[in-house]
C-alpha cells in the first residue's frame, strides 16, 4: 500500500477510529492521540491487514490502544506495580487471598467470596484460584488471552482483598 | 445493568452504555479488553457504530499521521545516507594511508628485474605468490623456477 492510499484509508475511517477511542477514554484530546497512534501502528503492520476488513482491523488497534491506555490509568489509581504481578505485595501477609485459604474459616469465606465475582473475572478466577489451573491453563480455557487473564487476575485479587478488609471492618478486627 | 454475560461476552446493554458513556473507567477498561480479542462482541459493537453515531475528531487526522510517517521515512532514510557516508569517509581513510595498497614487492617490481631480498629468496611461497600475481596482471616471470633449480 502507498502511503497516499493509506492516507485516504486514515481519511476514510478517522472518525470509526476516533469514536471507538473517545467512547472507551472519554477524552477527546486523549483520543485524537490514540486515534493517531493507532494509524501509525497500522502503517507499520499494514500487511497484516486482511483484505476487505481494514474497518475491523483498525477498530481492533483502537481498542488495544485504548485498553493499553485505561490499564496504564488504572494501575496508577490503584498504586500497582502492574498486571503482570499477581501478587497483592501492599497486605500484610494475613490479607493475601493465598494465606487466607489456610485458614479454615477463611477457606470457604473465600470460596464464597471467588463465586460471588462478577463476570469477566468469575470464570477465570474459579479456574486459576479454585481449580488451581496456572495462568496458561486458564487463558486456554477461557479463550482468552494470557495476559488479559493475568489482567483479570490481578483486580479479581484488589477485589477480593478490598472485600476482605471491609469485612474485617465490619467485624471489629481492624 | 450487566456489562458481560454468562459467557463472558459484552451484553447488548454493556454495548449500549459503552457507546453512550454510560460506563465507569472500570467498566470501560473492561470492555475494551473484551473488545481487543473478542472478534464475535467486535462484529456486533461495529455494528452499532452507525453513522448517526459516528463522531469526528476536531482535527483532520490526515496531515499529521502523514507528517509523522514522513519524518519517520526521512529519519530512516537519512539514518542509512548517514551510515553509507560514514562507511565511504573510513574507506577513503584506509584508502589514503595505503591499507588497500598491494605488498611493495608487487607494487615495484618489474618484468625481468627480480627484487627478492634475502629474506624473500629463502622463502619459495613467496616467489610462488609473486609469479601468480603477476600472472593475473600479464606479467608472467618464471625467475623463482630457476632461483629454485628449475623445480
Amino acid at each position: 500500500m502507498t502511503t497516499a492510499e493509506f492516507t485516504a484509508l486514515v481519511q476514510q475511517y478517522q472518525g470509526l477510529v476516533y469514536t471507538v477511542c473517545n467512547q472507551m477514554v472519554r477524552d477527546p484530546s486523549v483520543a485524537e492521540d490514540l486515534a493517531q497512534d493507532t494509524f501509525l501502528s497500522a502503517w507499520r503492520s499494514i500487511d497484516r491487514c486482511p483484505e476487505g476488513y481494514e474497518k475491523q482491523w483498525l477498530a481492533r488497534i483502537a481498542a488495544n490502544k485504548a485498553r493499553d491506555h485505561l490499564k496504564s490509568a488504572w494501575n496508577r489509581k490503584v498504586d500497582s506495580p502492574g498486571d503482570d504481578i499477581l501478587s497483592l505485595s501492599g497486605a500484610p501477609p494475613d490479607e493475601q487471598p493465598e494465606e487466607l485459604t489456610l485458614q479454615k474459616d477463611g477457606e470457604n469465606y473465600l470460596t464464597e467470596l471467588i463465586l460471588a465475582l462478577r463476570e469477566p473475572y468469575l470464570t477465570p478466577a474459579k479456574l486459576y484460584f479454585l481449580g488451581e489451573h496456572t495462568v496458561d491453563e486458564t487463558a486456554r480455557i477461557c479463550g482468552r488471552p494470557p495476559k488479559t487473564v493475568s489482567a483479570q487476575l490481578f483486580r479479581a485479587k484488589k477485589m477480593l482483598q478490598q472485600q476482605i478488609q471491609e469485612r474485617r471492618v465490619q467485624d471489629g478486627a481492624v | 445493568m450487566e456489562l458481560f454475560d454468562e459467557k463472558g461476552c459484552l451484553t447488548d446493554e454493556g454495548l449500549h452504555a459503552l457507546i453512550a458513556g454510560e460506563l465507569d473507567e472500570l467498566g470501560r477498561l473492561e470492555a475494551a479488553e473484551h473488545l481487543s480479542y473478542c472478534d464475535r462482541c467486535m462484529d456486533r459493537y461495529m455494528n452499532m457504530l452507525t453513522p448517526e453515531v459516528i463522531e469526528q475528531p476536531a482535527h483532520s487526522l490526515a496531515t499529521p499521521v502523514a507528517r509523522t510517517l514522513w519524518v519517520q521515512l526521512m529519519q530512516s532514510t537519512l539514518g542509512r545516507s548517514a551510515i553509507a557516508a560514514v562507511a565511504a569517509m573510513l574507506a577513503l581513510t584506509f584508502w589514503a594511508n595505503g591499507l588497500f595498497n598491494l605488498p611493495q614487492t608487487l607494487k615495484n617490481r618489474q618484468p625481468g628485474k627480480p627484487q627478492t631480498t634475502q629474506t624473500q629468496q629463502a622463502n619459495p611461497l613467496h616467489d610462488a605468490w609473486e609469479a601468480c600475481s603477476d600472472f593475473w596482471t600479464g606479467n608472467m616471470n618464471f625467475d623463482f623456477f630457476h632461483s629454485n633449480g628449475g623445480k
